[in-house]
């Protein structure tokens, strides 16, 4: 039998004999139940734990449940629960995309109980119970364990992640070169399950426009990068600072010279940025924000016949994303 | 870090140093014409037969020159020994240029010369009219001697209503033994906003206001044409010629 079913065979056999099984022991007081079961987060709340835990544990049974040391913690898209006992140290990690909070009280509940209470007092229970009203559903089969380690550890994070996001960059009017905006999007890849990632990224900017002295030139953009990134994720939110080299495939076009023309060429040059991840680091999809800025230190110079160098092109580019993190 | 990330990360650094060979980027033209002579020979003059050089006999000529250049190493040498009566030596375009253009050339000469008539050095015609009387000829940019020994340009309209315009002043002494750029300004319409500007080395010399358009055909003509000079044996050279939607001004590139 899988611990999974292991529990939840327990967990009705529990709920149809000993609930109802009177005693008159003395019950846990609140103080004793905010000292053993402690919960981070919302979702399940200690109240529900508790509240499950006493549905299917004797009262006079209930004070094994205090004794011992229990952490819950929501993850997001997890739960995680350890407990510490006189005979060791268990710990779950149950994934639940849907946040069921009832649900994901009511198997802790269970995982605890069945953690805690030996075989030898379950089979105490009475073998033939009083009718008992219809148990409440237990978890669906959806929900899975996804980690189990006798060791301590953090949740496992996806070893890659992809980001796709609105990309707006701008280049301020120093050194020579125009001011001018331009929006696009931009593909981010983050391999890697530790603190430090890879990333490499690929964008697309049709166009940015710049004004020289009345003559009007236009760069699309392709930028591109490849660095790494410290990753430092809470709870509920990712950060990621990242230093790369960057580049950007630019087609630079005069607009308005009596007769245009083009050239290709690329962009050289570093870049630094910041993200911020929303949602935990198992999370399917997550919204990110991220800043940037874009260093070129060769820019190139626009000419024209016969006016000559009509001005640089941007040496540096501050930007902006906003899109989704997901992992594939 | 792995070698998925430091292997692109060297291909890039590698990139870089080897890249930034031409910092520049050419993003269009605003020249409709130009000739640089760096051939060595007229073919740009002559391109689309839309041009040539020619030279009176037996006293002038019309050769590409190494011995100056404003750019490169070639340019056109217009040779005129004519004695006592005009003789021409030039190069010419003719086009349907548009209303507005701008036509400059560089020119050089070698030594003082003494006129006892117009030198004229450029000029602007229109197509011969058919009506068995008219040259064409119409706007002539001419070098004159001033008493103090300086040589200036003038400006003659062959049009009755116009003929010689008044000295500028100051008035502007042409460069010896240097490059000087002649530029105009040629705004070829028929009513009064007809406009006829030149410029010496970049500063205005003169700005015409009066109707042109009697053709949509321009003809230009860097040239010498000349007759007792003194000394007889005249040099003059021309290099980097151009017509261009924009003024090339003396510091513009062809």
């Amino acid at each position: 039998m899988t611990s999974r079913g292991l529990a939840l065979g327990i967990g009705l056999g529990l709920l149809t004999g000993l609930a109802s099984n009177p005693t008159s022991a003395q019950e846990p007081t609140s103080t004793d139940v905010a000292r053993s079961v402690m919960v981070t987060g919302d979702c399940p709340s200690q109240e529900a734990i508790w509240s499950d835990i006493r549905a299917i544990v004797a009262p006079s049974d209930l004070g094994k449940v205090t004794a011992a040391r229990v952490e819950v913690s929501d993850l997001g898209a997890t739960y995680h629960v350890r407990i510490v006992g006189d005979s060791g140290e268990r710990q779950r990690t149950f994934r639940d995309v849907g946040r069921d909070c009832d649900h994901r009280a009511r198997f802790a509940a269970v995982f605890i109980v069945v953690t805690l209470l030996p075989p030898d007092v379950l089979l105490e229970s009475p073998p033939e119970p009083p009718p008992a009203p219809a148990p409440r559903p237990l978890p669906t089969p959806a929900v899975a364990v996804v980690a189990v380690s006798p060791a301590p550890s953090s949740p496992r994070t996806k070893r890659l992640r992809l980001e796709l996001s609105a990309l707006f960059d701008a280049a301020p009017a120093v050194a020579g070169s125009g001011p001018s905006t331009t929006l696009g999007g931009e593909l981010r890849g983050l391999w890697g399950a530790r603190r430090f990632v890879a990333v490499a990224a690929l964008g697309f900017e049709p166009r940015a426009s710049f004004d020289f002295g009345g003559v009007g030139v236009d760069e699309l953009r392709v930028p591109f990068d490849v660095g790494a990134a410290w990753v430092h994720a809470w709870n509920r939110i990712a950060f990621a600072g990242e230093v790369g080299l960057a580049g950007a495939v630019v087609r630079i076009s005069g607009t308005n010279t009596a007769i245009p023309s083009s050239g290709t060429r690329i962009d050289l040059g570093g870049r630094l940025g910041a993200a911020v991840r929303f949602g935990s680091s198992s999370s399917a999809v997550a919204p990110v924000l991220g800043i940037h800025a874009l260093i070129f230190p060769k820019p190139y110079q626009a000419t024209t016949t016969p006016q000559g160098d009509l001005g640089q092109l941007p040496a540096l580019w501050l930007g902006l994303t906003a899109g989704v993190s997901f992992a594939p | 870090m792995n070698r998925s990330v430091v292997v692109p990360a060297l291909a890039l650094l590698l990139a870089s140093t080897s890249w930034g060979c031409s910092p520049h980027v050419e993003v269009g033209t605003s020249l409709l014409w130009f000739a640089q002579h760096e051939t060595g020979d007229f073919t740009e003059w002559t391109a689309g037969s839309k041009g040539g050089y020619s030279a009176d006999t037996p006293d002038t000529s019309v050769v590409i020159s190494t011995q100056l250049a404003h750019s490169g190493t070639h340019s056109v040498q217009l040779a005129n020994a004519a004695p006592t009566s005009y003789e021409t030596a030039r190069l010419w375009r003719e086009d349907a240029f548009p209303p507005e253009a701008y036509y400059s050339a560089w020119f050089y000469l070698p030594r003082v010369y003494e006129t006892s008539q117009d030198w004229t050095i450029m000029q602007f015609q229109v197509p011969p009219t058919g009506d068995g009387g008219s040259s064409g000829l119409l706007i002539d940019v001419d070098l004159r001697s001033l008493a103090s020994g300086d040589m200036i340009l003038d400006i003659y309209d062959h049009r009755a209503a116009y003929l010689r315009s008044p000295t500028a002043e100051p008035a502007l002494p042409v460069p010896i033994a240097r490059w000087f750029q002649i530029e105009v300004f040629y705004r070829n319409v028929g009513d009064d906003t007809g406009r006829f500007t030149l410029w010496l080395d970049g500063q205005v010399n003169y700005d015409l206001h009066r109707p042109f358009g009697l053709s949509s055909t321009t003809y230009w003509s860097p040239c010498s044409s000349s007759e007792g000079l003194t000394p007889t044996q005249s040099d003059l050279y021309v290099d980097d010629a151009a017509v261009s939607f924009v003024r090339v001004g003396p510091t513009g590139t062809l």
